[in-house]
């Protein structure tokens, strides 16, 4: 490390110890869907409240910094947008570390963080940083956390003609998520997480690679734990052991979990391009499975013309339900065996209701405004196969298409 | 004649947008240091790196305090396009997503040479750009960044 002359002075200014600043959405949805399906971004909401709709997209966020010393800094910030009923409120809190600079590109933070798992993962909720009204919800929408209590580890160094970064997270995620087709909420949870990304930046392009290990799990519902302690009391008959343990695996949602994206963005002159590729693997679960979009965009002056295609498609698929029936009658009779077959039934079709299986084209505008702000106007035309509407409230297991139209006004102040 | 139209439509929305405009006579912009920093020259690259907040490190290692012209400046806009081929939207785009993930703080800014000049002479970790070449002999050159032409100019 160089050796700086300090000429003894005090500097005229300073970087302000404390700075408040914000940013928001104001954003308006209209949807046209199948009788009953309600727009979602994401898990963690309890989704559009009608056809026309201000709660999906809308979204206010207040950031406190304050600079501790030369190395340290605290950064607090509250999120303000609709979230699943019965979510707590301490998960308005969406950031709280307080981070150390050992070396000036090494940095340590402690606390709350968002788990690094996308190409925008920091900035999801940042309209004015993305080019469409709101991430692609076939990759961004199945994750059902959005911070991480723990620490991170931040290393930054040049190679190879480009800035490289790595982070590296351990914690735990715990985050309250809607129910599909009720309104109602149930606690997902995550423990023994690590998460690492590598992101290499240079003349416009970014590349980013992520990866994530941990034991998650999803509490049940009484209605479908019901289901499932009756499948475990099947699960103790020697004749139908192995299909109520099967059916349980396809219910539930969880066990040692892995995900790796890659992602890409380009932005060279008036083009623009942006691509993501995930996979979930789950031990148990519907929600594995491949996620990916494309999308790109061309600058004139302060218009940006983009178009994205998005598509999420399970990994597993659906078993048909099982003669329980016709297997227990001789030993059980009747109408305990009915019971059974109507447990394998509701078992099937839980998980029939939670599959994400669908692709969005979506056409856009956004125009960038004087003031730090921008005005954005998206169509997106949707596809959902059969079994495949898990990322709506209140879907239903027929395939179906859904147009929804967007329009927001993004906005941050406070900035310097 | 539609693509006339469209062009015209176009046009007429870039109007609106009322970009700041680079009205000096310099065509290059000085990025300078205090003179007690070892550093002599800066690539683009290197400089690139220090202004999208991707490095908060001059080249050797030693720490670097990043200045920077006021956010809606013509002196910021034409730095920035120059350097990074970004307008002002999207350079604030940019750092607006750095700043929210409470990561990376934009630079501290300066309003002003003669502002930007007493910064450089108080601080030998600081780095910041001025539109004439300084004559205080405690400040050093380290690059000179040709103009780029204005986002309206652009091919």
């Amino acid at each position: 490390m160089p050796a700086f002359a300090v000429d003894g002075q005090e500097a005229p200014g300073r970087t302000a110890p404390v700075a408040l600043s914000g940013f928001g959405t104001l954003g308006l949805t209209h949807t046209r869907a199948p009788h009953g399906w309600r727009f979602a971004r994401e898990l963690m909401q309890r989704g559009a409240d009608g056809p026309t709709s201000l709660s999906a997209d809308s979204r206010l966020g207040l950031q406190l910094d304050a600079m501790l010393g030369p190395d340290w800094q605290a950064t607090a910030q509250l999120g303000l947008r609709e979230r699943a009923p019965d979510a707590r409120a301490g998960e308005a809190l969406e950031w709280a570390t307080l981070g150390w600079r050992p070396l000036a590109d090494l940095q340590v933070r402690l606390g709350r963080t968002s788990p690094d798992m996308f190409l925008y993962a920091d900035t999801r909720n940042l309209g004015l940083a993305l080019p469409w009204v709101r991430p692609p919800v076939e990759v961004y929408g199945w994750m059902p956390f959005a911070s991480l209590d723990g620490a991170d580890l931040t290393l930054r160094w040049p190679g190879g003609g480009a800035d490289w970064r790595a982070r590296l997270a351990v914690g735990r995620l715990d985050s309250t998520v809607a129910a599909l087709w009720l309104d109602r909420s149930v606690r997902a949870r995550a423990r023994d997480v690590g998460t690492l990304s590598l992101t290499r930046e240079t003349d416009g392009l970014t590349l980013k690679a992520s990866a994530l290990a941990a034991r998650t799990w999803v509490d049940h519902l009484p209605q479908t734990q019901q289901l499932r302690d009756g499948l475990e009391a099947l699960a103790g008959l020697p004749a139908v052991a192995a299909t109520a343990r099967s059916l349980i695996d396809t219910m539930e949602v969880g066990g040692q979990t892995r995900y790796l994206a890659l992602g890409a963005q380009l932005d060279r002159g008036r083009w623009q391009w942006q691509a993501e590729w995930s996979r979930v693997s789950l031990q148990q679960g519907s929600p594995a499975g491949r996620r990916a979009y494309l999308g790109v965009g061309h600058r004139v002056g302060p218009l940006t013309v983009h178009a994205l295609l998005a598509r999420s498609r399970p990994s597993r698929a659906l078993p048909g339900a099982p003669g329980l029936g016709a297997a227990l009658e001789p030993l059980v009779g009747p109408v305990q065996a009915a019971q059974a077959q109507a447990l394998a039934e509701g078992a099937i079709m839980t998980a029939r209701l939670s599959r994400f299986d669908q692709r969005t084209v979506s056409l856009g505008l956004r125009w960038d405004l004087r003031g730090d702000s921008a005005l954005k106007f998206q169509i997106d035309r949707v596809k959902v196969a059969a079994d495949g509407a898990g990322a709506w409230r209140h879907g239903s297991p027929q395939a179906g298409r859904a147009t929804v139209g967007t329009v927001v006004f993004d906005f941050t102040w406070g900035q310097g | 004649m539609r693509r006339d139209r469209r062009l015209c439509l176009a046009c007429g929305l870039s109007g609106l947008a009322l970009w700041p405009s680079w009205s000096g006579a310099a065509e290059v912009l000085h990025v300078v240091v205090h003179a007690g920093n070892p550093l002599t020259v800066l690539t683009q690259r290197e400089l690139v790196a220090l202004y999208t907040g991707r490095t908060r490190a001059f080249p050797g290692g030693g720490p670097a305090r990043v200045l920077d012209h006021p956010r809606d400046s013509p002196e910021r806009q034409a730095f920035y396009l120059s350097l990074t081929g970004m307008d002002l939207p999207r350079i604030n785009s940019y750092w607006s997503r750095l700043h929210f993930t409470g990561q990376v703080q934009p630079p501290r800014t300066v309003a002003g040479d003669a502002a930007m000049r007493a910064e450089l002479l108080h601080d030998p970790t600081a780095i910041g750009y001025l539109t004439q070449a300084p004559a205080d002999s405690g400040l050093r050159v380290v690059h000179q960044l040709r103009l780029a032409a204005s986002p309206g100019a652009q091919p």
